[in-house]
Parts: C-alpha cells; sequence; structure tokens
C-alpha cells in the first residue's frame, strides 16, 4: 500500500527518487501539472477541484524545494532526522526549538526544510511560550468555553501557525478529511465515533483540551444534522 | 460455422441436435507445431478484459491478443463473458456460433469444455456468448460459482475473459478470477470515469473476499456506496477504518490490497497526450487510490481497425503490420513473458 497522499514526501508528491536529476525533476513537475490541471481528463473524474487545487499546490512546493540545490540539500536533511518520540508518559511530544513548529500561514512554505515539513511538536501551550498565547486568544476570541465549533479549530490552528498538512501527518488524518471538519460539512463527516477520535485527535495536536473539544464539536454536528433532518 | 474442438458427446436432446451439426475435434489436435520460444513453459493464465464501460474495444483487444499468442503455439481460448451484449465472435469473423455459454450454464451440455468452439486460427478456441439471453445482472450465485470453477479448469496456456460493460459483482467477479486484469481505456472522460469507478469496485470486491468478520465486510460494503455517510471516499480512508475496528483484519486487508494490480491497456490513442494517459492514471491510481497499476500498452486509433471490422475480418490477421497490430503484438508478448516468470 502507497503512502497516503497527505503523508507524502516531496519526492513522493513528484514520483521521483530520491537521487533524481533536475531534468527529472522539472519533467516530473510537467507531467504531475499536466495530470492535475482543471481540464485534465486523467484526474478530473476521481478529484475535486478543490482537491486538484491542493494537490498542485504540493506539486508546486515540491518542484520549488528540490530543484534549488540549497533548498534540496536542507530538506534532504531533514528528511534524514529521526521523527521525534513520544513521551511515554504523558503522550505528548517533547518540546523542540521554535524553528520546528510548523511555519506561519503567508509566509514561504520552502523556505527552510523544517518549515516545509513541519512536525506539530512544541506545540502544547504550556510548553511553546508563543504559540500557546495565541491560541489562548483564539480561546478567548470564540468564546470555546461554551461550544468548539469548526471555525474555532481552524481559527485555532492559524494562530498556532500550522497548515493542515502538518495536523494530517501528526493524526493521520487525510487532509480532505481535516478541511471537512473545519467546514462542518455535514454530508461529508464521518459517523460519530470516527469523527469524536478525528477531533480529539486534532485537539491534541492543537494543544487544546482534546476531550471537551470534541464532546463540544460532536455535539454541535448532531445538533446541526438534526436541525437539517427538521427543516427537510 | 465454426466448430466444436472438444471431441465429447453432447448431452440431453437439444445437445444432441447440436452434436449433429458441428464437427467436433479436439483443441490440441487443431493446433499447429509451435514456434521456438513456444517450447518455453508457462504457467496457465486466465486474463480478464474489462473497461466498466461498453464500446471501447475490448472485444478487438482481446481477439487480437488472442490471435497473437495462438499464432506463437500458445494454446488460447476466449470467452464471451459479455452476457447479453457478446459481440466477441464477431471480432473474429465469425457468425455466431450455434453453442454458447449459455448451454453450459443452462446445462445443455454437461462440461465446459462441449462449448468451446473453433475460430479457423489454429490453436484458438472460442466459447461464445452469441444468442444467450442471460445477463450478468440475472446471472444465479451457483450457476455464476460453477461457471467460475469450470473456467479455472480448462485446459489452455491462455484463457481470456471478455467481460461486459458495468460494475455489478457478476461482473467484478470475472474480472477478478483473472491472474491478469486488463483494463480498456479509450481518451474520453466518460471512459477514463468508468475506468476509475470499475477499479474501485473491484479493488473493494477484492478486499471483501479476503476480510473476515461482519465488521470489515460492512465497512467495505460502506465504502463500495461512494455517498456513504462514514467518510470513507478512498481506499486509504477504507483500510484504516478496518484498522481502527480491528488492527489485525486491518493488517491482513493491507497486504491483500497488494495482491491487486490490474493493467491498463489505452485504445484508440489518437494524440501525445493520449500516449501519456495510460502512465498518468496509473499515477492517479497510485497515488490517490492506493492501487499499483500499470500501463501494458497504448493502442493507436486507426482507420484500418474500423475497416478490419466492417469487412467482418479479425483485426489482427488483416492488418498485423499496422501500428496498432504491433502495438497489440508487443503487448501480447509481455503477457506471454509474464507468464513465464510466474
Amino acid at each position: 500500500m502507497f503512502e497516503r497522499p497527505s503523508d507524502q514526501n516531496h519526492y513522493q508528491v513528484l514520483e521521483i527518487s530520491e537521487r533524481a536529476s533536475a531534468e527529472e525533476i522539472q519533467s516530473a513537475y510537467e507531467r504531475a501539472k499536466e495530470i492535475y490541471s482543471c481540464d485534465s481528463v486523467v484526474s478530473s473524474s476521481i478529484l475535486a477541484p478543490e482537491e486538484r487545487r491542493q494537490i498542485l499546490e504540493r506539486v508546486t512546493e515540491a518542484y520549488h524545494t528540490l530543484i534549488a540545490e540549497e533548498s534540496r540539500r536542507l530538506y534532504d536533511r531533514s528528511l534524514a532526522e529521526p521523527a521525534p518520540s513520544r513521551n511515554p508518559e504523558n503522550g505528548s511530544s517533547p518540546a523542540a526549538p521554535a524553528t520546528r513548529v510548523g511555519y506561519v500561514a503567508g509566509t514561504s512554505p520552502s523556505s527552510s526544510p523544517a518549515q516545509a515539513y513541519p512536525r506539530l511538536v512544541g506545540l502544547r501551550p504550556e510548553k511553546a511560550g508563543e504559540a500557546g498565547e495565541a491560541l489562548e486568544h483564539v480561546k478567548i476570541a470564540l468564546g470555546v468555553k461554551e461550544e468548539a465549533t469548526g471555525e474555532f479549530l481552524r481559527k485555532a490552528r492559524e494562530a498556532s501557525g500550522v497548515d493542515l498538512r502538518a495536523i494530517s501527518h501528526e493524526t493521520k488524518i487525510g487532509v480532505t478529511m481535516l478541511g471537512y471538519i473545519e467546514e462542518e460539512r455535514l454530508d461529508r463527516l464521518p459517523v460519530e465515533v470516527y469523527l469524536r477520535n478525528f477531533v480529539r485527535q486534532y485537539a491534541h495536536c492543537l494543544g487544546l483540551e482534546d476531550e471537551r473539544v470534541a464532546r463540544s464539536y460532536v455535539a454541535r454536528i448532531r445538533r446541526l444534522q438534526s436541525k437539517g433532518r427538521d427543516t427537510t | 460455422m465454426p466448430r466444436r474442438l472438444i471431441d465429447r458427446p453432447l448431452l440431453g436432446a437439444a445437445a444432441g441436435q447440436l452434436a449433429e451439426s458441428v464437427a467436433a475435434r479436439p483443441l490440441a489436435a487443431v493446433g499447429q507445431p509451435r514456434e521456438a520460444d513456444a517450447t518455453a513453459p508457462i504457467h496457465r493464465s486466465i486474463v480478464a478484459v474489462g473497461g466498466g464501460k461498453g464500446g471501447i474495444g475490448k472485444s478487438l483487444i482481446t481477439s487480437s491478443l488472442g490471435i497473437c499468442l495462438a499464432r506463437r503455439g500458445r494454446r488460447v481460448v476466449l470467452i464471451d463473458a459479455d452476457l447479453g451484449g457478446a459481440n466477441l465472435h464477431t471480432a473474429l469473423g465469425l457468425a455466431p456460433p450455434r453453442v454458447s455459454l449459455g448451454d453450459f450454464i443452462n446445462r445443455r451440455v454437461s462440461t465446459i469444455e462441449d462449448v468451446i468452439m473453433e475460430t479457423g486460427v489454429p490453436n484458438l478456441g472460442l466459447i461464445s456468448g452469441a444468442h444467450d439471453y442471460l445477463t450478468a445482472a440475472n446471472l444465479k450465485y451457483f450457476q455464476k460459482t460453477r461457471l467460475l470453477n469450470r473456467i479455472r479448469d480448462i485446459q489452455a496456456d491462455f484463457i481470456f475473459l471478455d467481460i461486459g460493460a458495468g460494475i455489478s459483482f457478476n461482473i467484478v467477479d470475472f474480472f477478478l478470477l483473472a491472474e491478469a486484469g486488463l483494463l480498456v481505456v479509450v481518451p474520453e472522460p466518460s471512459s477514463v470515469e468508468n475506468a476509475y469507478r470499475f477499479l474501485k469496485m473491484s479493488f473493494y470486491r477484492h478486499l471483501w473476499s479476503a476480510a473476515k468478520g461482519n465488521g470489515a465486510r460492512a465497512l467495505i460494503e460502506q465504502a463500495m456506496d461512494e455517498k456513504n455517510r462514514d467518510g470513507i471516499r478512498t481506499p486509504f480512508d477504507l483500510l484504516d477504518a478496518v484498522e481502527r475496528l480491528d488492527e489485525r483484519t486491518g493488517q491482513s486487508l493491507k497486504a491483500r490490497a497488494q495482491t491487486f494490480r490490474p493493467r491498463l491497456i489505452i485504445n484508440q490513442a489518437r494524440y501525445p497526450e493520449d500516449e501519456r494517459l495510460g502512465p498518468s492514471m496509473a499515477s492517479v491510481c497510485r497515488k490517490h487510490l492506493g492501487i499499483d497499476i500499470d500501463c501494458l500498452a497504448s493502442v493507436q486509433y486507426e482507420d484500418v481497425v474500423w475497416q478490419a471490422q466492417r469487412r467482418k475480418k479479425p483485426f489482427m490477421l488483416v492488418f498485423p503490420d499496422s501500428k496498432a497490430g504491433q502495438s497489440l503484438e508487443r503487448a501480447a508478448v509481455n503477457l506471454l513473458s509474464s507468464s513465464q516468470k510466474r
């Protein structure tokens, strides 16, 4: 079985070997652009336009990272680094330098390998100073004490400066599904037992009170679904 | 009129009439001396040719590959499993045979060998589906099981199944019977869409047949419904869901998933981008469905194919040196090579 698209590294995204030449990278990039373009017969029947757009973004990011020698060297080094191990006592990852926390939206995704391939270490609010403070602001601003919504999760994530791929990398939940959770896509969300687990993992990654957020979010979705049924 | 290849008495009154009308000859007896390379040992191969859509050239490709292999000295039997839409005999330039697959399914003959007909091409037999009013939809479970078991027993080097359009279980099960599943696609959106749907359904059915426990099977059945509410959109989602349910079953299904390896044939390729369609579809399948497929051949669109069909002549006998003919010849050699390696 292959890696989930959200778990693929830049080489896997472009389907090239880690020894690929610049010509091979260029050629793979052109091919991927053709496959995922909006008028492509190959992908239009299997992927939604939004999915294709996201894939093209990843393809572009992979290309720009690998085509430049220096950024490729740094990226290769980041791939060679072992993934952070879990702390067996509390299940959380150990604290890490701030540079390893995911990149902030709006910055160049390939400006450093750690930014281009983020790992969500150090995001527990009690350990990750700035990110933690930002989260607290979001919690207060959104009044999470009453209800956890998809918008709250998104804003909490953005305040932490991580993208969905980083969350997906940690939780192994697909980017698309995470997007559905944020958008509260009632027609796409899984059954409650899975949804609760997904939201719990997502909230845990952001250093939130995962159980409470999951409970609140699921209750909200249940209520929205019930309302939807009543109106139809 | 093609003749039966197997010398075996037919049973029943109807069968008796059939027997009088056709001269019978064993399949082995009709073969000509084999070519030198044909002496290399091979494992018997069942090859299914599907695509999920009608009118994409499945019968042309089945007949052409069969002819190529038969001319290389291999004993080949083609089975028209396109129940309700059979026309493989036409692609071979034959009139509708009087005995067909339906006679075996409905027990008007006793063995499946009784319905293998001569085609005029040495080493090549045909089980036609002509005149059969069965459809895949109304094939009963026990009829299908008996048919699939008897197909496995046919003594030949290659058995080709030309299967019909659609994604019903009966159709998919024919596809999954084969060691080599060939998926024919033409460079049109509807064909590509149907091919993906056929692939996903075949893949899920492949997993379902190996799944133990009602929970895993229920999840797979959910996944078969593209609008399921469990959020299972791709095989990745499914396998993760099964693993969350039962880790051992999840691991076992992941191993099973790796044994599903169909191959693409792009038919009617007109432009350079059409030639790239096969590798591109394979890439999408690997990355977004987790299914490992490769492209066996890209067959060019040529007027001579139409000319052969119009003249009711087997294309590979009339225009073997055309570009399309050469592509099909290479595909046949590739299949032969694969069966020798196994």
